[in-house]
């Protein structure tokens, strides 16, 4: 298994290959996603009022694990 | 002039058969709607994470599987856990259902009567001798002309019965007119031979084919996971996949281009792409157990990657899932052989069973040892990072790390090699693979599903977690089946 994080400094809902997995915080904390070894299709839509930078990144998520899970930073703008 | 005509009739008649014969055509789907069709969120409603997750796998093994996983229904169905001062039923905690062959059986009769299928089940299937009726219909003039059309074929008239005598004219369709959640979720696992992969009766599946599960039939899927290989002949179904109806889902591109030492995602993802290549116009399926005879395939992908259509790593990601029991219903048999007892080597049936049998069982092996280890693995992961936060917990002005993996996990595996009366244990694991068993075997299987899921220590560890106090039930062999049972004829 491997683990990544979505820093933003905004709030936003994550997407793994098309799929929604959850906010990136939760309990006021950046959330630890889950997912399989490989290649991913990582996307964050921001939160209303907010556009993401990056509407996508291809990314390959390999040899991580929990404590330092791998970061796969957003930046949200103002419309 | 009387014995002409009837001649002529008879070879008219034949003709007609012949020409008018054709396996029923699954149907084209316009457009894929991820909201419609047999699908896991579909058919259940969100999972509350206060309540288990719960997967059960049944086997295939002919009628021996669908008796020894009605067992663990029958069982499943008497064990209530407290929480909070309130009963609840673990039978009611069963969201997916994952078969293959003759566990495909119980699953699907399961899923369509829940409410009648304790009482209709052993009559309706167990009891029967579908390998009679199979043979019989081999007999009747009428079927000589179907089978004789290049369109229709054993397995198509095997369909057919079980459409009639069994799951009573059913569809997938008519799955979805049961109340969102009443029943399980059921996985009907087949072998795409072309491919040699497992291809599940699902509408995620179909949407691959481009086509309308809602309006095939739950016999045809219970058939093609039945398919014993030379028995019967592959069966066939129509792949519209070229006709464009929807994008493939997200993880088949990175699975494709995935250039990491990742060979099992990489096979996934091409087979999953092969139903929209122009030279599929068809493909043929094929038993389930020829990829994967537990049925615990599928459930594994689900739990170990978000590429599945219902991946319980986004359950677990969503916050969804807080505790994950599987439980797997193994009927196989190890037959003792006398073959080195002599020079003279073993016979063409008996090589044959071997050729057939063996594969599948070393790669059911696989899987249990598979699913057994992710689960180790992600209980050391989180215990890891537990005890990093309790290093952490003594250093001024440091925070703890989130524990990603929220989930427990226990699996069950229920297999005859398991049961302690030696007797007992020998007797089910010589009774044979065949759609042909008597009471007395029915009887014995039932009741070792039900003793083994008691005395599973794994089992017992995954409902203390439930319910500190539940505590399983003694389940003993009555004399009188132990005396038919262990007493040499």
């Amino acid at each position: 298994m491997e683990f990544f994080k979505v820093p933003c400094p905004g709030k936003g809902n994550v997407n793994l290959d098309g799929v929604f997995q959850g906010p990136n915080f939760q309990n006021g904390a950046l959330h630890v996603f889950q997912c399989n070894r490989g290649d991913h299709d990582i996307e964050m839509t921001c939160l209303v009022g907010k556009n993401c930078k990056e509407s996508m990144q291809n990314k390959v998520v390999k040899d991580t694990d929990p404590i330092l899970p791998m970061e796969v930073p957003f930046s949200c703008l103002s419309e | 002039m009387s014995i002409r005509i009837k001649s002529i009739s008879i070879v008219f008649w034949f003709l007609v058969a012949a020409g008018c014969a054709h396996y029923p055509v699954n149907p084209e789907l316009d457009t894929v709607n991820l909201d419609d069709g047999y699908r896991y969120h579909v058919v259940r409603r969100e999972h509350d994470p206060e309540k288990p997750f719960v997967i059960l796998a049944f086997s295939g093994g002919g009628t021996r599987a669908a008796a020894f996983s009605f067992g663990l229904l029958q069982e499943l169905d008497r064990i209530f856990y407290t929480v909070d001062g309130q009963a609840r039923a673990l039978l009611d905690d069963v969201e997916i259902i994952s078969s293959v062959s003759g566990g495909s059986f119980t699953a699907a009769y399961y899923a369509l009567f829940r409410d009648r299928f304790f009482k209709e089940f052993p009559e309706k299937m167990l009891y029967q001798n579908i390998e009679k009726d199979l043979i019989l219909s081999l007999f009747n003039p009428y079927n000589w002309g179907r089978l004789a059309a290049p369109d229709f074929s054993r397995i198509d008239l095997a369909a057919e019965y079980y459409h009639k005598k069994i799951f009573q004219e059913q569809t997938f369709g008519d799955l979805l007119k049961r109340p969102r959640g009443s029943v399980p979720f059921m996985l009907l696992n087949a072998t795409d031979i072309s491919i040699a992969h497992r291809f599940e009766f699902t509408q995620d599946q179909f949407d691959l084919l481009c086509s309308d599960l809602n309006r095939v039939s739950i016999a045809r899927g219970v058939a093609a996971s039945s398919d014993f290989p030379v028995a019967f002949t592959p069966l066939t179904l129509k792949n519209y996949g070229m006709t464009n109806c929807g994008t493939l889902p997200g993880w088949i591109k990175n699975g494709l281009s995935d250039k990491q030492d990742n060979g099992r995602r990489k096979i996934d993802a091409k087979a999953a792409a092969s139903y929209r290549e122009k030279q599929r116009p068809y493909c043929h399926l094929l038993d389930g157990g020829l990829s994967d005879n537990l049925g615990l395939r599928g459930p594994y992908n689900a739990i170990t990657t978000t590429d599945a259509a219902w991946s319980l790593v986004t359950q677990e990601n969503l916050g969804r899932i807080k505790q994950l029991m599987v439980i797997a219903a193994n009927a196989k048999t190890s037959k003792q052989h006398k073959w080195d007892e002599t020079a003279k080597p073993p016979g063409i049936t008996d090589v044959l069973g071997v050729v057939t049998g063996g594969p599948m069982d070393d790669v059911s092996l696989d899987s249990v040892e598979m699913m057994r280890e992710h689960f180790e693995n992600m209980t050391q992961l989180a215990q890891t990072v537990r005890s990093c936060n309790s290093l952490l917990e003594t250093c001024p002005g440091q925070s703890t790390v989130p524990v990603p993996i929220s989930s427990s996990f226990s699996f069950t595996e229920l297999a005859f090699d398991y049961v302690k009366e030696p007797c007992i244990r020998r007797y089910l694991q010589e009774l044979p693979t065949s759609f042909n068993l008597d009471r007395t075997a029915i009887r014995a299987l039932s009741i070792a599903a039900a003793q083994l899921l008691n005395q599973s220590e794994a089992f017992l560890n995954g409902m203390k977690k439930l319910d500190p106090g539940w505590t399983p039930r003694t389940v003993v062999f009555p004399q009188d089946l132990k005396n038919k049972i262990c007493t040499p004829q």
